[in-house]
């Protein structure tokens, strides 16, 4: 016997087909749409498209620092030139790439889709943080086009203030603009992990992600307006002559280093923490394990952020700190590195037996741990005083940071741009080609990078052009190595662009994984899910499952076939 | 009717205790000298920044969170302080 | 126009992503404080600044401080905590839905805030005449007096601003509730209140420190 069906209601078939279109679509596609959008989804793409523009920038200078160096005497760039070249290098990728880098982009589109939420808690300020973070990159900019800056991102008086002729000023003040954008998203995603919760997502129940996304967002409220008053002091020594740091007056350009150092090295670890939490999502997953020692990552990640803030005076073990003062940096440095050293025992014991594939996400993720490590372990030389003194201010210290920065978070970033770019886009990438690109920048990276931990140790300094012939074959090795990381870089941008058109459309979960965003389809809704997601297990239950699935044999969404 | 009675007797008696207190640090200005006028001065805006939060902000009423966000400022500018002034105050001659 | 009927024209204070006025208010509340905690940091790593400097050179410090009018800082502070109490008065009287209670006081707070702006101008002018901004044709000399000085405009400076931005948050309130075009229970008015008290807490810091602790 049949029963009778009721007749479709058309008026709610309609309603359900709006609420359940795709972000991308659902407010329509003007400019207007997006320059105003609230919903963190789309801001999280305004994010992602600003950042790619100013890496390009920043990788800009990058490319002619590297040419620069291939000669030993300065062939193409003035001392003048070169020190505009590496300070815009610096001020562009630390503050409007790396510190924006996950959680402006990951952290926006991803943090209320892991807690079962329909946005973020304060949608406007979301967007304001954007053009806040926007004006300030363009005031950075517009000194660039005045004339740049010749400083060094880090802008240490007397220079800065007293005897530079650059557009110190405007760039400060970008800094500053940008830094306020910073503080904005801090706020919103403490107040989001706090009261957005779906419910029985508690806290030992959410993603680690969201964790290392909530530590940095405390980092950034902490930190950075302390960066904010620095900077504004040292624009009103500029602009009015309020000589704070100036030591003829009796003030103390190390009060400058102090202050600076109190946010630049918690801003590190801004950069740092949420590229762990985008490893630890990864690595999970082509695992098909639960994260070794959860509890402990949480742990370790909160340690981070705290004791971050206690180790700045490393920067300065040669600037005229009293060596009391350096040895207290120095133990509490060495103190900092033990819960970065546990998370990466922890994420070896979630592979140790794991059923581990090499996806492309996967790639980028193992690659960050052993260059995470690498740049870690230079940290701990550079945290002991004697081996600081001698590799200090050299190429020691470059190849250290940018182990950590580039092998560190933009790999991570990667990982999760590949792990993610079905969740996001709605299409899946080609994955021999994003195989092939993660192998390259790993050969690229290191090829470009470890040749200066040698000429640092041998004696090359920073920031000059002109270096002793000697070191001209390792300089060599390293603006090569450069051209396979921008090769690196180039092909994602061009395989991800065509998978946005042309790739295959992606099921809600391609990767069988564990996580709400992985609940809702791919892309999400505008309010991220249909009916508000009850949480009832851990997270990472990976156990029982078999291992992710190949590209030929993932489930195929059938509704989306036809599209 | 709903309850349309404003509670101004705590708020008003903090006031007071601030403007008392804001003559107290003038006066410490004009007439007093050296440890007494420093270590008072301080002590008094002490006790003026606790009349405010607790007397007019209402920071004991306040959910646990909003106490430990309050305390993590202080406890991180304290750091500040006392890592700076290790410099400072361990220099060499 | 009764205060009810007045309050029942103002448009619903809940907003996106909130599905109740109470979590909304929750959350408004801790990311104010969450701001506030920021800006404590703001103020107060000009404050390390400030001892560091004076640490360095204690006499002259104490030299310069003999000329700020303590006069001035003492009517100044007298005139913002009053403003604190008329503020958190406002907000009680909103939350009892007194509306013409807490639109007059939120009224007296601005003008309070404006007072102070207008004193602290009368101040700087007498400073400026009595060259006290750093720079050659500065009163005391080539020294750490400077040093003292250009904290002295600096913090009292980055204080005027966030001040006027208080006045502006708080005139709009007033305009916004008066006009009935924000409710009553909106959690924009306990919001703005912690901003107030804040600027009033930099303040109640900077007048005994500045004007008073450091002098000779």
């Amino acid at each position: 016997m049949t029963d009778a069906v009721a007749p479709i209601d058309q008026a709610e078939l309609r309603r359900a087909r709006v609420v359940a279109a795709s972000y991308l679509d659902s407010e329509g596609g003007g400019l207007s749409e997006w320059l105003l959008a609230t919903d963190h989804k789309r801001i999280a793409l305004l994010y992602a498209l600003m950042i790619t523009a100013f890496f390009f920038i920043g990788g800009a200078a990058a490319t002619l620092i590297r040419l620069e160096l291939i000669s030993p005497h300065g062939h193409f760039l003035t001392d003048d030139e070169y020190n505009h070249v590496f300070t815009l290098h610096g001020i562009i990728m630390v503050w409007f790439f790396l510190v924006p880098l996950i959680p402006a982009t990951f952290g926006n589109f991803l943090l209320p889709l892991m807690i079962g939420a329909p946005d973020v808690a304060f949608p406007k300020l979301n967007l304001a943080s954007w053009y806040l973070t926007l004006i300030g990159g363009i005031c950075v900019l517009a000194a660039m086009m005045l004339g740049g800056v010749d400083t060094g991102w880090t802008f240490y008086p007397p220079y800065s203030t007293a005897f530079s002729n650059s557009n110190v000023a405007v760039a400060v003040v970008g800094v500053i603009i940008a830094g306020f954008g910073t503080i904005a998203t801090g706020v919103n995603f403490v107040a989001t992990t706090h009261t957005l919760r779906a419910p029985g997502m508690t806290w030992f129940r959410m993603p680690l992600f969201v964790w290392t996304i909530y530590a940095t967002s405390l980092v950034m409220i902490l930190a950075t307006p302390v960066l904010a008053i620095t900077l504004t002091l040292v624009a009103a020594d500029r602009l009015f002559g309020l000589p704070v740091f100036d030591g003829f007056r009796g003030g103390d350009p190390l009060l400058f280093q102090h202050l600076f150092w109190f946010y630049s090295h918690p801003a590190v670890y801004i950069m740092i923490l949420p590229a762990m939490g985008v490893v630890t999502e990864v690595i999970t997953c082509f695992a098909r394990r639960r994260v070794f020692g959860y509890a402990m990552m949480v742990y370790a990640v909160l340690s981070i952020a705290i004791i971050g803030f206690v180790v700045w005076g490393h920067h300065m073990f040669v600037s005229g700190q009293s060596v009391f003062a350096s040895l207290v940096f120095s133990f509490l440095s060495f103190i900092v590195a033990v819960p970065s050293a546990i998370k990466v025992f922890n994420w070896t014991a979630t592979l140790y037996r794991g059923q581990i594939t090499f996806e492309a996400p996967m790639l980028y993720a193992l690659g960050f741990v052993g260059l995470f490590t690498i740049g870690g372990l230079t940290g701990l030389f550079l945290a002991s005083v004697p081996i600081d003194i001698q590799v200090t201010g050299t190429y020691f210290v470059v190849a250290h940071f940018h182990y950590v920065m580039v092998g560190g978070a933009v790999s991570a970033y990667f990982a999760g741009l590949h792990f993610w770019w079905p969740k996001i886009t709605g299409r899946l990438y080609p994955e021999s080609w994003a195989r092939f690109a993660a192998a390259l920048m790993f050969f690229g990276f290191n090829f470009t990078f470890f040749p200066q931990f040698i000429l640092g140790y041998l004696g090359m300094p920073r920031r000059y052009h002109v270096y002793p012939p000697e070191f001209q074959p390792l300089n060599v090795m390293s603006s090569a190595g450069a051209v396979v990381l921008a090769a690196a870089y180039l092909m994602p941008l061009g395989y991800l662009t065509w998978a946005c058109f042309y790739g295959k459309p992606s099921p809600a979960n391609p990767w069988n994984a564990k996580g709400l965003e992985w609940q809702t389809s791919s892309p999400p809704p505008k309010r991220n899910f249909l009916r508000t997601p009850i949480v009832t297990e851990g997270p990472y239950d990976y156990h029982d499952l078999d291992i992710a699935p190949e590209p030929q044999a993932r489930p195929v969404d059938a509704a989306r076939a036809h599209d | 009717m709903s309850a349309r009675n404003v509670a101004w007797l705590g708020p008003t008696l903090a006031w007071i205790i601030l403007l008392c207190a804001t003559a107290a640090v003038a006066w410490l200005g004009l007439e007093a000298s050296g440890r007494l006028r420093f270590g008072g001065a301080l002590a008094i805006a002490a006790l003026m920044l606790g009349t405010l939060a607790f007397g007019l902000v209402g920071v004991g009423r306040n959910p646990a969170l909003l106490r430990l966000v309050a305390g993590a400022a202080f406890l991180f500018l304290a750091l500040m302080f006392f890592l700076s002034f290790t410099d400072l105050m361990t220099r060499l001659r | 126009m009764t205060e009810t009927a007045l309050a029942s024209r103002a448009p619903d204070p809940l907003r996106e992503p909130w599905s109740d006025l109470s979590r909304q208010r929750e959350a408004a509340t801790l990311g104010m404080w969450l701001f506030l905690m920021s800006e404590m940091l703001f103020f107060g790593a000009l404050f390390m600044a400030f001892s560091f400097s004076r640490a360095l050179d204690p006499a002259a410090f104490a030299e310069a401080a003999r000329h700020a009018e303590i006069a001035y800082g003492a009517a100044n502070t007298a005139v913002l905590v009053t403003s604190s109490l008329t503020i958190t008065i406002a907000v009680r009287a909103a939350n009892a839905e007194r509306a013409t209670l807490a639109t007059r006081l939120l009224a007296a707070t601005a003008l309070l805030g404006v007072a102070f702006l207008v004193i602290k101008g009368f101040e700087y002018r007498d400073d400026l005449r009595n060259h006290l901004f750093p720079g050659h044709d500065f009163a005391l000399g080539e020294n750490a007096t400077q040093i003292f000085w250009a904290f002295y405009w600096a913090m009292t400076g980055i204080h005027a601003i966030h001040l006027t931005v208080g006045v502006a948050l708080v005139l709009r309130l007033f305009w916004l509730v008066r006009g009935g075009r924000m409710s009553l229970a909106s959690p924009q008015l306990e919001v703005t209140s912690l901003y107030w008290h804040l600027v009033d807490a930099f303040w109640i810091v900077l007048f005994p420190v500045l004007y008073v602790a450091v002098r000779a």
